[in-house]
C-alpha cells in the first residue's frame, strides 16, 4: 500500500530528513522522476535511430534556461519510439521541475520551431503506463 | 501592521582583482566589472540565472588603486553571483581573476575586513623593511 496513510487514527509523525515515519510505515521519496515526452520539430520527424538529435534538443532547452550549470543534471533517454514519437526520460527528482520548465520554454532548435511536451510524469517507471 | 514590510537582505562580496598583465588601470569602472560578471552569469546560469543577477546584482564600489571591488547581491542569490564571479576571466578584454576575500551583510563589515587585510599586508612589509635595514 502507498505510504503515508492518512486514515490512521494514531498519527505520530516524525519527519527525519524527508522521511516520514509513522509507527513503522515509511514513505521514501523517489530518487528519479520519469517523464513521457513528445518532441516536435517542425518539418522533421525524429527517426527512431536518431536519438542523438533528440538528446541534443533536450540539452539545448536546458542550456538556454539553466546555462552550463544546468547541464550537470543527467537526463537519461530510456526509450524512444519513432512510431508514436514518444520518449521516456529519467531525471533526478531534485531537479525535475527545473528541467520540465526548461522543456516548456523551448521555442526553436537550429532555426526550426520546436516544442517539447511532457505527456506524462510519474515517480516510478510503471506509473507511466497508468491512464 | 508589519505584513507588507519585507526586509531586503543583501550580501556584499569584497573581491580583489588580479590582473594578468599586472598593470593598473585608473579608468576601471564598476559598469565594466558588472558587465563582465553578468556575461559570465548568462553563460553559466542561462536565461534564468542571468536575468536574476541582472536584476539583483550591482557593483557598489571600485578602488582602482588597490584593485578591490564591492559587489552587492541579494542574499538568496549569493552563491549564483559568487559562482559567476569565480569564472570571470576578462574585463574589457584584459585577462584577470577575481579573488573573493570577504562576504558580509553590511558595507561596514566589508570595510573592516578590507582594513584588517591591509593592516596584515603592511605588517608583513614592515618586517621586511626592518630585516633590510640590519645590513
Amino acid at each position: 500500500e502507498g505510504g503515508g496513510g492518512g486514515g490512521m487514527a494514531s498519527s505520530r509523525k516524525k519527519k527525519k530528513g524527508g522521511v516520514v515515519t509513522q509507527k513503522g510505515a515509511q514513505t521514501l521519496h523517489a530518487q528519479h522522476h520519469y517523464y513521457r515526452v513528445r518532441v516536435e520539430l517542425a518539418g522533421h520527424t525524429l527517426q527512431e535511430e536518431n536519438v542523438y538529435q533528440l538528446k541534443a534538443i533536450l540539452l539545448h532547452a536546458v542550456r538556454n534556461l539553466l546555462g552550463e550549470v544546468g547541464l550537470v543534471v543527467p537526463i537519461d533517454v530510456l526509450d524512444h519510439s519513432g512510431i508514436t514519437g514518444h520518449s521516456i526520460l529519467r531525471i533526478p527528482a531534485d531537479h525535475s521541475t527545473h528541467i520540465w520548465a526548461a522543456f516548456s520554454l523551448l521555442a526553436e532548435f537550429e532555426g526550426h520551431p520546436c516544442t517539447i511536451r511532457v505527456v506524462k510524469s510519474a515517480a516510478f517507471l510503471p506509473g507511466l503506463a497508468l491512464s | 501592521g508589519g505584513a507588507d514590510m519585507v526586509r531586503f537582505k543583501n550580501r556584499y562580496l569584497l573581491a580583489e582583482i588580479h590582473w594578468k598583465d599586472n598593470l593598473n588601470d585608473p579608468n576601471l569602472t564598476g559598469k565594466a566589472i558588472v558587465k563582465a560578471i553578468r556575461r559570465a552569469a548568462s553563460f553559466l546560469l542561462g536565461d534564468f540565472g542571468g536575468a536574476i543577477l541582472n536584476h539583483s546584482m550591482h557593483v557598489k564600489y571600485v578602488n582602482t588603486g588597490t584593485n578591490f571591488c564591492l559587489v552587492r547581491v541579494s542574499r538568496d542569490h549569493l552563491r549564483m553571483a559568487w559562482t559567476a564571479m569565480t569564472l570571470v576571466t576578462a574585463i574589457e578584454d584584459r585577462e584577470m581573476l577575481f579573488n573573493v576575500v570577504h562576504v558580509g551583510g553590511t558595507i561596514r563589515s566589508c570595510r573592516k575586513a578590507a582594513l584588517a587585510r591591509d593592516r596584515k599586508i603592511l605588517a608583513l612589509l614592515g618586517n621586511a623593511e626592518e630585516d633590510g635595514e640590519n645590513e
